[in-house]
């Protein structure tokens, strides 16, 4: 039986004659690419293949968008060969004339990382943050003139070719304030260690928020590299991994050891109150009042804000604190306060930890 | 102008022949000038930030700054260029790592007409660290300390470096990675696109860099005055002068020699065993001589002491740990032999018992005087700090014939200063409840 329609073909070579080529890094672990091409097509079923050699394609992800005039044409099958590296597109058209289509895959060994640049002002109080995207292209294929979608809207146009590898600076805000803090935090500590003399972890905490000149979108998770103006000198002083942060999450990036401030905890008293025994003598309840002592030294030449985190029993109860403290639950508090350059800060609290069973 | 053996090199492309492959190019290119190289050298890392101040000239249009470091192991995610002083008419558009290398970087800057400037470009290399090494004398009364420092820099890399200002970073930055696997990372996401197994810091590398490097004789150099910026996570020590850092060579740069008050203290029971006497060398980081201070490194100590007859002994060695401006120093000497320590209980006494209802003992004191005889054979004063743990958690000192500290809850600390060869005893009576007399 002759088919009633005309059979056309449109072949490969007429397809690398694209018009556009978009490369969509939105999602980095996905990378969408997107060719624009003008199909010349006749009356009745037109078969357009498509082939690839020597990049790294994901076949199920192939797909053809008719975008104008759709509605003189229309997909009618795909057809797969046997050979992996080749599809049909069979296209109706009821007539003559030119196709525009989109012919849209995920390409592989493509990536897109972010990574950040953090300059800190001589006050270490401000920070100036600078997005860049580094680029690698390992697919197999060259991208000339190409659309390169990066994320949150930034769109650059680029020659990027197999094996070349690029790097953009895409994002840059100054003067973003941040809150230098050394944190002591007690549940990292076992019942033994917890006393001895320890070098206090210090972050910068801030928000993806307007507050902090931020909060237009989300920051990606990356590396950040921090370096601080002295006279004009730049020092590299550490780096962290952001986590991404949507906007209004709050990012903190661990930035060294407080090597100036010298901090002792140390169990001063520890006693059982109101001990209720049973008729043989034993302990049924009672409860254990706990003093302890915390000995903070500052021998730099800055004030320090100390955050000191100490892990509570389930049930408890504060006699007496010299500093405010914070319930984080019930299981947590935490201290915070400012220690002048060459000063001492005592920190002592007492609280009874209720109801305790058992004991001799 | 300052000049390099192996290639650290910027070059201007002026005429690039884009559309060729890299391996068959025709290009013409400039050399920018150097004006300037100043390193940090990083303490606990094999990590060293390079700065370079250039100086070129932009044609109008599209120039390719071309940055090669060929034999030297530089992190390619760390290159940065900045243009020093005004931007105008100058715009900066991206930096390609072109395909088939993985020691070039292209900057590309779009200049609205010919213009001299001047280019600061920055890098993370691996090769070069330092270590500071301290020797001590006593005096043979051994309370001033006669601290001269030096800090030995080490070029393991293949670069050499001409009239170079070195800074010094004290303190542990954070790091993510070791910088030798960044740039394997990097090298194996660009051949396969994906990422190489992360190798945390801290591994052996670092720690060999000493054993591997060459054992040149190191060039001695007069005492440098060096500036430090105290920072609370890091200080920044500034060699004064220019430099020269051959590859596989050493250099030693003294930078601290100050008097300091200086004393023993011998401990006992504070950790370790309970009867063994360990003495600690101690002095604050303050100089004698009302000179200004510098925070001083961690480093190895080397001690020594003036003997009667003008010689000097060797006391020991340890390694100090990073000191701040002010901080007290303590650094372990091993066990003492010449002040000894003996605790002895000489009573113990129980009574006030009581019964619960069935007449079983359920409560009682306990009351122990403890001797502690300190004997010092020495022909110096010796300052002596004796822990005692207490037995049981609820305690009462009744008595003590010297002052004691209440160091936690279940420990004391009673301090003895004692004259030459003179030997002392203290006595404390202790009283311990138990069972229902802790109620």
């Amino acid at each position: 039986m002759v088919p009633s329609v005309l059979l056309a073909q449109v072949n490969f070579s007429a397809l690398r004659e694209r018009e556009d080529i978009l490369v969509n890094l939105d999602e980095s672990s996905r990378p969408m690419i997107v060719e624009k091409h003008v199909i010349p097509l006749q009356k009745g079923i037109n078969p357009v293949n498509f082939s690839w050699q020597g990049v790294n394609l994901d076949r199920d992800s192939i797909r053809l968008n008719i975008s104008e005039p759709s509605e003189s044409f229309e997909l009618i099958s795909t057809t797969y060969s046997s050979d992996q590296n080749k599809l049909t597109w069979n296209i109706s058209s009821d007539k003559s004339g030119q196709m525009v289509g989109y012919i849209i895959y995920h390409l592989k060994n493509i990536r897109r990382e972010v990574t950040y640049n953090g300059l800190v002002n001589e006050d270490e109080d401000q920070l100036k943050i600078r997005e860049e995207q580094v680029l690698f292209n390992n697919s197999g294929q060259d991208f000339n003139n190409a659309m390169l979608k990066l994320g949150y809207g930034n769109k650059l146009r680029r020659d990027w070719q197999n094996g070349e590898s690029k790097r953009f600076s895409v994002y840059r805000v100054r003067e973003v304030p941040f809150k230098k803090v050394a944190v002591y935090d007690g549940r990292k500590f076992s019942i033994n260690t917890r006393r001895k003399e320890t070098e206090l972890p210090v972050y910068y905490e801030l928000a993806n928020s307007p507050k902090y000149r931020l909060g237009t979108r989300p920051l990606s998770g990356g590396k950040i590299r921090l370096y601080q103006g002295e006279n004009k000198r730049e020092t590299f002083i550490g780096e962290d991994q952001i986590q991404y942060a949507p906007v209004g999450d709050t990012v903190s990036i661990y930035v060294g050891d407080n090597r100036n401030v010298k901090l002792k905890r140390s169990l001063k008293n520890k006693r059982r109150l109101n001990v209720r025994r049973n008729d043989d003598g034993e302990i049924e309840l009672y409860d254990l009042e706990r003093a302890v002592l915390f000995n903070v030294e500052n021998f730099g030449g800055e004030t320090v804000t100390l955050r000191i985190i100490e892990p509570m029993p389930e049930e408890w109860e504060m006699d007496s604190a010299s500093h405010d403290f914070r319930k984080i639950n019930n299981r947590e508090i935490e201290f915070e306060f400012k220690i002048s350059p060459g000063s001492e800060e005592i920190l002592l609290f007492e609280y009874r930890e209720k109801n305790r069973r058992g004991g001799r | 102008m300052m000049k390099m053996i192996n290639k650290v090199c910027l070059f201007v492309i002026l005429f690039f022949a884009l559309t060729l492959p890299l391996d068959a190019r025709v290009d013409l290119s400039l050399p920018a000038r150097l004006d300037s190289v100043e390193l940090t050298v990083y303490e606990a890392a094999d990590l060293t930030y390079v700065r370079e101040s250039r100086s070129l000239t932009l044609a109008k249009g599209i120039n390719r700054l071309y940055f090669d470091w060929n034999a030297a192991e530089v992190d390619p995610t760390s290159v940065q260029l900045r243009v020093v002083g005004s931007e105008d008419g100058i715009i900066k558009k991206e930096i390609s790592y072109p395909a088939g290398t993985n020691s070039v970087a292209i900057w590309e800057l779009e200049a609205k007409k010919s213009t001299a400037i001047k280019v600061e470009s920055a890098y993370f290399m691996t090769g070069l660290d330092w270590r500071a090494i301290y020797r001590g004398r006593l005096n043979a009364a051994e309370n001033e300390l006669d601290l001269r420092g030096e800090i030995e820099i080490a070029n393991n890399s293949k670069l050499q470096f001409k009239n170079t200002k070195i800074n010094l970073l004290m303190g542990q930055v954070n790091l993510l990675d070791e910088l030798s696997a960044v740039i394997r990372n990097w090298e194996e996401k660009r051949r396969r696109g994906t990422p190489a197994r992360r190798n945390q810091v801290g591994s052996d590398r670092s720690k060999m860099m000493y054993s591997a490097r060459a054992m040149m004789a190191p060039e001695e150099e007069p005492a440098a005055k060096v500036e430090t910026s105290q920072r609370a996570e890091y200080q920044l020590l500034s060699v004064s002068g220019s430099h020269n850092l051959r590859p596989g060579t050493r250099k030693k740069i003294n930078f601290v020699r100050d008097k300091f008050e200086s004393k023993n203290i011998y401990r006992v029971g504070q950790n370790g065993p309970a009867d063994k006497v360990v003495r600690y060398f101690s002095f604050k980081n303050e100089p004698a001589d009302g000179k200004e201070a510098v925070a001083l490194p961690a480093g190895k100590i080397y001690l020594s002491r003036q003997t009667k007859d003008g010689e000097y002994l060797r006391l020991g060695e340890n390694r100090m740990k990073f000191t701040s401006l002010g901080e007290k120093a303590e650094i372990p000497l091993g066990v003492a032999e010449d002040v000894r320590v003996k605790k002895s209980i000489m009573n113990r006494e129980r009574l006030n018992y009581s019964f619960d209802a069935e007449n079983r003992v359920d409560g009682w004191l306990e009351r122990v005087d403890l001797e502690t005889e300190v004997n010092n054979f020495r022909r110096l004063p010796a300052e002596v700090e004796v822990y005692q743990r207490l037995s049981a958690p609820a305690w009462e000192i009744l008595r003590s014939s010297h002052p004691y500290e209440k160091v936690d809850h279940n420990r004391i600390k009673t301090k003895l200063n004692l004259n030459p060869r003179q030997n002392t005893t203290a006595y404390q009576l202790i009283e311990y409840r138990h069972g229902t007399r802790r109620d």
